[in-house]
Parts: structure tokens; C-alpha cells; sequence
């Protein structure tokens, strides 16, 4: 990631916004962008990605001067989910309650007010521990794979990029096996996840040909005990579909360790 | 073939839908078309998957699969400027109301509240859809249930796009 660190401040009060945004600029080297909760959650999502932030501070009461439909803790977890390891913090003029220790919230992650306002060790000390965190954020940033350019016909390489990254996109994948067609146009994955719902059968969904994915892709979806009964032959495979030439991308071996928790 | 016309059928499913809704029809009739828009959805998806129309006439469940599998789907993470987590944890917020959608159909295992017919609760009191308060409609009034019911309208408005 290139350019100075911005970090995103979210506060229905514009003027301690403001306040914020100085005393942050003044100590640690970023930009700090203050703004108004946007009403749902997706489009503060969409505003971290649109402004490539690498940090997040949410006041804990978003919704005192704004049309906000979350809390600071909702959007602190959606967050979490949807950018691991991406410093989010919050600010809150109250004590921790049991409320926010209840949703996984760290007491790190927690900064309040008074401590920021009136001590000055205070505030430049967890400043300094921020701005590690979002150096370590943009190191791994940069290290995060990216879906490899598509040749003009399906390659080992390019089924595996994707296989990386829907590894990263869902915890619940243990193994995805790409079945071979025959066709040189599509890509045919059955994606073992712990998480999928049961069906007995295999049931799949088609997506079409994409810019970045310019082949038509088969998916599906089975559990880990219905991936045995596959292969014993007690479930059919779809008609075409065969294991024979199958390749099997396992998670720990497509997937190394550092990017396990890197979205 | 066959997807094209659950298609068609999903669509009208839609319409009929925002219909009821612009007449304040009860939530039933709603969330009737509501389902069944949703299921035939999900199963135009499925045929497109070269799955035939027989094995998908004994069961009502897809539409829930069918969005979880939605998350991988790279034309519509471009749609929504999303990466694959993004997307996917965007679509496990709404996977809730999804289910209870999914849940309206009456059938053997399902002897509770749902979309059709009057059905008895455990303490013997009778309920007819047509009166009963579906908790599932509220949540669809709130920002997960918006969420879930644009997300179904890009996808039927596009579906060749993505599917």
C-alpha cells in the first residue's frame, strides 16, 4: 500500500470530529478522513474500500446525531468479519460494560474519551501502538493475493488462484476439488465446507463467465461427510463429472499460515 | 430451457409480490409470492447448473444455498464493488431472514406458522395466516430484510449476468 495511512473516523459529531482529526494528524503520520455514519453498514464498507483506509475509529453511540442503523459495537463486528486484521477501534465516554466484553470486544480495542482528551501520555502512547498496528495491516495488505490474470483457457494455476481465494472468503472450506469436464471453458469445483447445508445430493450452481473469471464455473456445495459418500460413490456425481483426474486444493497447503486470517 | 422458464415464473412471482405490497395486502399474500419467487429463483440457478427439473421438484429448500453460493459468484462481486469476503459476510447477515423466507412453505415438517394455511400451535389455539403477525415481515421492513430484498431484485433484473 502506498501514500500516508488513512484512517477513517466515524463520529455523528462532526465537531469532536474535527478535534480528533487534529490532534491524530499532529502525532502519528496519517490523514484521518472524519466522517458521518454512513445509514447501512455495506456502504461503510464500501467507504473503506473506496478510501483504501487502513484503520477505523467508530464513536461507540453512533446514532445520537445520525440516521445510522447500526451501533459503533455492530459496525465494530462487521468490520472485523469483513476486514480481518484491520485496526478498528472505539471511542466511548463510558466505562466498558458488560454489553461490549460480551460481543468480543477487546479491552485494546476500547479508548475512551476522557483518557484521549486530558492525558497526554495516554493519547500518544496509544497512538504509537495504532500506528504499528496499521503498518502490520498494510504489510500484510500487501501480501494479499489477488486473483490471477485468466489465460484463454482454464489453467492449473488459474484454478488454484481461485481456489485461494475462496478459501479466504469462507472460514468453512476445508477443500475444494476441481473436477475435470473436458471443457477447456469452464472450471468444475466441488467445495467441501463444514459449514454447508446438508442435502444428500450434490446440487450445482452455475456463474457466468466474468471479466476477471472469463470461464464458466460449476459449484458445489457439500459437507465433509457428504464429500465421503461422493467418493465411496454412494452420491453421484453430476453427469460428465469425474474424479478420476481430479485435483484437490487442500486448505493448509493452498493457503499459507500468514494469509489464513488476511481478507 | 427449463431455467428460462423458472425465470420467467421467478419474475412474476416478484411482481405479483410488490403488487400485494402496494395494496397492503396481508403479509401472507406477501410473503407467499415472496417464497415462491425466492425458490424458483434459486432453482432457475440450479438448472442453469445443468441439474434436471425432476430432482428439484421434491424439495422447497434452494433459495438458502442458493445465496450462499452467491458470495463466489465474480460478476456479482464486481456488481457490488465487493471482494469475496466482503460479499460473503455481507450475505450471512441476511441468511437469517433468508431461512425464514425459505420456512413459509407448509409441508409435513413444517406444521407452524406459514404462508398458506391455518395451522394449530401447541396450546391448541388455531392461527390463520391471513391475521397472523409473521415476526419474518417486520424483519423484512428492517435493514437486513431491504438488503435481502434488493440483493433478489438485482439478481432477477440480471440474472444472464450473473448466472
Amino acid at each position: 500500500m502506498e501514500g500516508k495511512p488513512i484512517i477513517l473516523l466515524v463520529e455523528d459529531d462532526l465537531d469532536s470530529a474535527s478535534d480528533y482529526k487534529e490532534d491524530i494528524e499532529a502525532l502519528i503520520d496519517v490523514t484521518v478522513i472524519a466522517v458521518a455514519p454512513p445509514v447501512d453498514l455495506l456502504d461503510l464498507i464500501a467507504l473503506v474500500n473506496e478510501l483504501n483506509a487502513s484503520a477505523v475509529i467508530l464513536d461507540e453511540r453512533l446514532q445520537q446525531l445520525s440516521d445510522a442503523t447500526y451501533a459503533g459495537i455492530d459496525a465494530f463486528g462487521y468490520l472485523r468479519s469483513a476486514f480481518p486484521r484491520l485496526p478498528v477501534d472505539i471511542l466511548t465516554a463510558y466505562p466498558p460494560g458488560l454489553e461490549l466484553k460480551g460481543r468480543g470486544l477487546h479491552v485494546e480495542n476500547l479508548v475512551r474519551k476522557r483518557d484521549l482528551d486530558e492525558d497526554e501520555e495516554f493519547k500518544r502512547s496509544y497512538l504509537q501502538e495504532l500506528y504499528q498496528r496499521i503498518g502490520r495491516y498494510r504489510q500484510r495488505q500487501d501480501e494479499r493475493h489477488e486473483l490471477m490474470t485468466a489465460s484463454d483457457t482454464v489453467t492449473k494455476e488459474f484454478v488454484e488462484s481461485l481456489a485461494q481465494l475462496h478459501f479466504e472468503a469462507d472460514d468453512g472450506i476445508e477443500q475444494i476439488i476441481w473436477v475435470r469436464s473436458g471443457d477447456e471453458k469452464e472450471i468444475c469445483l466441488i467445495e467441501v465446507n463444514r459449514t454447508a447445508l446438508p442435502t444428500e445430493s450434490i446440487q450445482v450452481f452455475r456463474f457466468a463467465p466474468s471479466e476477471d473469471v472469463p470461464f464458466r464455473i460449476f459449484i458445489a456445495d457439500v459437507r465433509p461427510t457428504e464429500w465421503e459418500r461422493i467418493q465411496s460413490g454412494d452420491i453421484p456425481l453430476p453427469e460428465g463429472w469425474a474424479l478420476e483426474e481430479a485435483q484437490i486444493f487442500r486448505r493448509s497447503e493452498v493457503l499459507p499460515e500468514r494469509r489464513e486470517d488476511v481478507g | 430451457m427449463w431455467a428460462n422458464a423458472y425465470l420467467e415464473q421467478a419474475r412474476s412471482d416478484w411482481k405479483m409480490r410488490s403488487l400485494m405490497e402496494e395494496n397492503s395486502a396481508a403479509d401472507c399474500h406477501c410473503l407467499h409470492y415472496l417464497q415462491m419467487a425466492t425458490e424458483k429463483l434459486a432453482k432457475a440457478a440450479l438448472l442453469r447448473g445443468r441439474a434436471k427439473p425432476e430432482d428439484l421438484r421434491r424439495s422447497h429448500k434452494a433459495f438458502v444455498r442458493f445465496l450462499r453460493s452467491s458470495a463466489k459468484n465474480p460478476s456479482l462481486r464486481q456488481t457490488f464493488g465487493l471482494s469475496a469476503r466482503q460479499l460473503q459476510e455481507s450475505i450471512n447477515g441476511i441468511l437469517p431472514i433468508a431461512a425464514e423466507v425459505e420456512r413459509l412453505v407448509p409441508g409435513r415438517d413444517q406444521l407452524g406458522p406459514n404462508a398458506e394455511y391455518p395451522w394449530e400451535t401447541p396450546s391448541g389455539e388455531v392461527k390463520v395466516p391471513a391475521s397472523y403477525a409473521f415476526p419474518v415481515a417486520e424483519e423484512l421492513r428492517g435493514p437486513q430484510g431491504r438488503k435481502l430484498l434488493s440483493l433478489i431484485s438485482v439478481i432477477l433484473d440480471r440474472f444472464d449476468t450473473f448466472f
